[in-house]
């Protein structure tokens, strides 16, 4: 014990503690830049922690890790683009909150919940990575399904005003979910022989498209005069500061979304759009005012930042203690912890028990000083939403195309952008809800591939998903959330 | 340690400087960073290697490497990348085989390996091992055999996508063994393993570096059956290659650097000698160690001869098992 505390004692250092906050800052920014994501940063940086020592440069990697998760938030809730899969939540709730002139407090309101949830899940990572990551080699293909299930059950809470709608949209989005190559047969389906969509369509390039130049379209279509007059919420200079109450209010939610981030975050290749759309279903069956969520639901934020950001500790679980990586930006941490010999397994806490102790206690510090940079930067830009919409606007589309670009460095993917922002407009017009769409491209990829799986291995036979327990559980409990969707229907007209 | 890596942030910042100035002279070679494209994901070996190639690069070449991932497509997004560049030596790429050697086989991959890109420099390759979970009832190949014919179709083995560099393993040991195995495919290595590992599918594949295999070989937690390389890896003497038991399969995950045709001699002898060099430096050697690999530097005509071997070898399985390449 007493090297343990030798140990954290020498790791805060301030050359340390300044590697931590640039790593944050530096996530925060790249975060905050639509198309540009966490793992390509951490890609390119990584190169500058074989030079330094394992207690300063890996914590640097680990906190552009965190700033990116809740940086993410930024464009979600200001313009509607979400950078990642995992952000589209948090813009479900944000934009209609920054449409309102509450920009400001639900920045905030993301980032004490981001910095919670990733709290709460470096907590578990530190004292219980071993049996978490044990439970989590249970999940195989079958276990996914079913997980899957769990989550596309969730479109019943976001179907919006009108049921058929909302299903339609869901369709929609399984359809454009089914696009790419076969896992079985290696068949490509629906490509028309384009590359770039051959492994599905981007997830980057595809929301960009959906929310952000959607809404560029949408906002073309008003006066000139309208759009060169100042924002009727622009005296509010981004809006208030979070109020308290709306914290204490979203405590359990918080807790609860911390939770399955944490544990979904724990089993490797799952993804955090998954966790993030389970918290924010049961986010809105918890809530005593579900009717506000999709209209600016300050626990709708919560819900999905507390979730996301406990994925980016618990990541590291399956990847520290079986050299599993759980996600594209914890492969790349791996290798960084591998450069500096750190090798994922059991005897790393072992043979390298004062180093781990190190980054573990850097990484915890990097919560509070997460808290303490967005703090600051929040009210920056917030201002964003002062900004008349005749100059925003075309800074969007220019982000859209940017955006779309870097994402691989292709112009295909602007061209996905683009399309998807004119079918996105259209199925505005029509009053289609876009969540159900998202939510169900996000998801059918990963379940269609895991069903194929395990009917493979268990040579075709249904009944595997109801024998094999963990899988029964996550069906059964679909059945019932859908049960009580239908009997209660607390927000269906 | 830290100075170091103030220089490394002075050195890429003097190489923003560089590109940004205008270029007079072109006759000096290199003058301008180096973009190498990775047809592989963020984060592989792939990725890794040439990062820590990049790391160390410009002390012997004057100029750095930038890494540049255009993955996507089973690699077609990247490799057409490379063909499309222009030869001037400031665009190469740290090539995969299951993208040169195997995927062309499988379907159009929009390039032809052999005349559009010329190899000039191997890094390393790690051979793929078969292995299961020591708690399975085989401790050799004869066991996994014998236990397949008795229950055909039932013993499982996760790959790493259809028609990939692991699905081909299997079914070059069903055609030898005349056995059947179920074939389970993921998306990605380390997801089959983890399935592997997880007890979800009974076999996998892996090399050293997967999930700590190699340990985990050694302690006992794994149970190797048979290695996809040429001659008995120095690590595990006594365990046979897939050769030896008549199955003709070998890979390793290779990691060579690939230029498109056309670029000058004058230039790729360049890019040799400094890559050469880098490979004896001992931060290099270090940082591949802790990988848990070794630099196996080659180039020259044994390269290029092992290079279109490579090629060679996969097209006659490919024809061997009757396979029809799908043209879009």
């Amino acid at each position: 014990m007493e090297q343990v505390f030798e140990a954290i004692w020498q790791a805060i250092t301030l050359q340390a503690l300044t590697m931590v906050a640039l790593g944050v800052f530096a996530g925060i920014t790249v975060g905050a830049i639509p198309g540009l994501t966490s793992v390509m940063a951490i890609a390119v940086l990584v190169p500058f922690s074989f030079f330094m020592a394992p207690i300063n440069g890996i914590p640097f990697l680990l906190g552009i890790h965190k700033g990116a998760l809740f940086g993410g938030s930024i464009p979600s809730v200001l313009i509607n683009t979400p950078g990642t899969a995992a952000a589209a939540a948090t813009s479900f709730d944000g934009y209609p909150l920054a449409q309102k002139g509450e920009a400001k407090s639900a920045i905030q309101m993301a980032l004490y919940s981001s910095t919670l949830g990733d709290t709460f899940s470096d907590i578990v990572l530190i004292v219980a990575a071993f049996p978490l990551a044990a439970v989590a080699l249970l999940f195989g293909p079958t276990e996914f399904f079913a997980l899957m299930v769990m989550g596309l059950t969730i479109i019943s809470a976001v179907t919006g005003s009108s049921v058929l709608k909302g299903l339609l949209s869901m369709l929609i989005g399984i359809l454009i979910g089914l696009i790419g190559q076969d896992i079985i047969s290696g068949a490509e389906r629906f490509t028309f022989g384009i590359g770039n969509i051959m492994d599905g369509v981007g997830t980057v390039p595809m929301l960009i498209g959906l929310f952000a130049v959607s809404e560029v379209l949408v906002q073309s279509e008003k006066k000139l005069s309208e759009l060169s007059n100042k924002p009727e919420t622009a005296h509010l200079k981004g809006g208030k500061s979070l109020d308290l109450k709306e914290l204490v209010n979203a405590k359990w939610t918080i807790m609860r979304s911390s939770l399955i981030g944490t544990a979904v975050g724990a089993i490797p290749g799952t993804g955090a759009a998954i966790a993030t759309f389970i918290s924010y279903a049961l986010a809105k069956r918890g809530s005593k005012n579900p009717e506000e969520f999709g209209k600016g639901s300050y626990e709708g934020v919560a819900a999905a930042e507390a979730s996301n950001s406990a994925v980016a500790g618990a990541d590291l679980i399956p990847t520290l203690a079986f050299g599993i990586p759980g996600s594209a930006s914890a492969a790349i941490l791996m290798g960084a912890f591998m450069a500096q010999g750190l090798r994922p397994g059991p005897s790393l806490f072992q043979e390298h028990a004062a180093t781990m102790y190190g980054i573990f206690t850097l990484l915890l510090i990097g919560n509070p000083i997460m808290l303490l940079q967005g703090k600051l930067l929040t009210p920056l830009f917030a201002r964003i939403v002062t900004i008349r919409q005749s100059i925003l606007v075309p800074i969007i589309l220019l982000f859209c195309v940017v955006g779309g670009f870097i994402y691989q460095n292709s112009i295909e993917d602007v061209k996905v952008a683009l399309l998807f922002g004119l079918f996105g407009f259209g199925l505005r017009k029509l009053n289609f809800p876009l969540a159900p769409l998202v939510i169900a491209y996000i998801l059918t990829a990963s379940a269609e591939e895991s069903m194929k799986q395990a009917l493979v291995l268990s040579d075709g036979d249904f009944t595997v998903f109801l024998t094999r327990p963990i899988s029964a559980f996550f069906i059964f409990l679909s059945v019932a959330l859908l049960g009580m969707a239908v009997w209660k229907r607390p927000w269906a007209h | 340690m830290l100075k170091r890596g103030i220089l490394w942030v002075g050195a890429m910042a003097a190489a923003v400087v560089l590109v940004a100035a205008p270029q007079a002279e072109a006759a000096k070679y290199p003058i301008k960073p180096i973009k190498v494209i990775l047809a592989t994901g963020a984060g592989g070996s792939h990725d890794m290697h040439c990062r820590a190639v990049a790391s160390v690069i410009h002390e012997y070449l004057g100029q750095p490497f930038l890494c540049t991932i255009r993955g996507g497509a089973g690699g077609k997004i990247g490799m057409t990348a490379l063909k499309r560049s222009k030869p001037d030596g400031y665009t190469i790429a740290l090539g995969s085989n299951s993208h040169f050697g195997i995927a062309p086989h499988a379907r159009d991959m929009g390039f032809d390996p052999k005349t559009d890109f010329i190899p000039i420099f191997q890094v390393n390759g790690s051979p793929f091992m078969l292995v299961t979970k020591s708690t399975t009832p085989w401790k050799t190949y004869k066991d996994l055999i014998d236990d397949a014919k008795k229950r055909p179709g039932k013993i499982s083995i996760s790959s790493n996508g259809a028609w990939g560099s692991s699905h081909l393993g299997i079914i070059q040991i069903m055609r030898a063994a005349n056995v059947k195995f179920k074939h389970v495919p993921f998306r990605g290595g380390g997801k089959a393993w983890q399935a592997m590992y997880g007890g979800h599918t009974d076999l996998g594949w892996a090399n050293v570096t997967t999930g700590g295999t190699l340990g985990r070989i050694k302690s006992g937690d794994l149970t190797l059956i048979a290695t996809a390389s040429k001659k008995r890896m120095p690590e595990f003497p006594n365990h046979p290659t897939f050769y030896e038991l008549g199955v003709n399969y070998e890979y390793q995950s290779w990691r060579v650097f690939l230029v498109p045709k056309g670029v000058p001699q004058d230039r790729i002898a360049i890019l040799q000698a400094a890559l050469h060099k880098a490979s004896k430096s001992k931060t290099l050697k270090k940082l591949v160690n802790q990988f848990g690999e070794k630099l196996i530097p080659l180039s020259g005509p044994k390269l290029e001869k092992a290079y279109l071997d490579e090629i060679d070898s996969y097209g006659k399985v490919f024809k061997d098992m009757g396979y029809k390449k799908k043209k879009k």
